[in-house]
């Protein structure tokens, strides 16, 4: 028991766009204990088969990153279809 | 130089226009260039587009235009003011939904920076369009 309440949760805000929150039927959710990108890819495409075969980039804290990326306790995570403004 | 709300809510209006070239009417601008996007009623899956519907990642908007701001500053010598709007929500066909314009000394760097400004925010700008289509249904569209 006191070892579970010493273990730190590790919380992320997940942020879908455009036609990813159509499909998700959600703007944001939190999650936890997605340590990567990676690892959250994995998840989503398992919760949301569809989103598998879009386009789409991931942004950290407003910054989009390429390829492998750690992820900590309070980043905001958003997944980015192609732009579409002007 | 430049101000930080981009994002408005609903079509350009020409109010607003008209209020921001006022605010450039200052003695050391000698040329001001403008650029107003507008939606247009492109045909699509056989339908006409009624409206978009544009939605933003706001905060991300505003870090990302910020460098756009910091590039052009760096780039251009001769800029005295920007200003950039641009819509969220419901623009119907034949509405605004972007507004940029560059006030400077002379008229050459007026005209590349607003034509720069507006490739970059098509290019880096978080912002999805959806297009409302006369009868029902709509398509998400992405810049070429």
């Amino acid at each position: 028991m006191l070892q579970n309440f010493n273990r730190k949760i590790m919380k992320i805000k997940v942020l879908f766009f455009g036609m990813l929150s159509e499909i998700t039927g959600t703007g944001s959710m939190e999650l936890e204990n997605m340590e990567n990108i990676r690892i959250l890819q994995s998840h989503l495409w398992k919760t949301y088969p569809e989103i598998k075969d879009m386009d789409y980039r991931f942004a950290v804290n407003k910054e989009i990153i390429n390829g492998k990326h750690e992820l900590k306790d309070g980043d905001e995570v958003a997944l980015l279809p192609p732009f579409a403004g002007g | 130089m430049t101000n930080k709300d981009i994002l408005i809510e609903g079509p350009i209006q020409q109010d607003l226009v008209s209020k921001i070239i006022s605010d450039t009417m200052q003695g050391n601008i000698g040329a001001q260039s403008i650029f107003l996007g507008q939606v247009r009623n492109d045909v699509l899956k056989g339908k006409k587009v009624l409206e978009i519907d544009y939605s933003a990642y706001d905060e991300m908007v505003n870090t990302e235009m910020e460098k756009i701001f910091e590039h052009i500053k760096n780039k251009y010598d001769d800029l005295q003011k920007i200003y950039v709007r641009h819509s969220v929500g419901v623009v119907k066909a034949g509405e605004h939904s972007l507004f940029v314009l560059v006030a400077a000394g002379h008229r050459r760097q007026a005209f590349k920076a607003v034509e720069e400004i507006v490739d970059l925010i098509k290019e880096r700008l978080p912002v999805w369009k959806k297009e409302n289509l006369e009868g029902g249904g709509h398509v998400w569209t992405e810049n070429p």
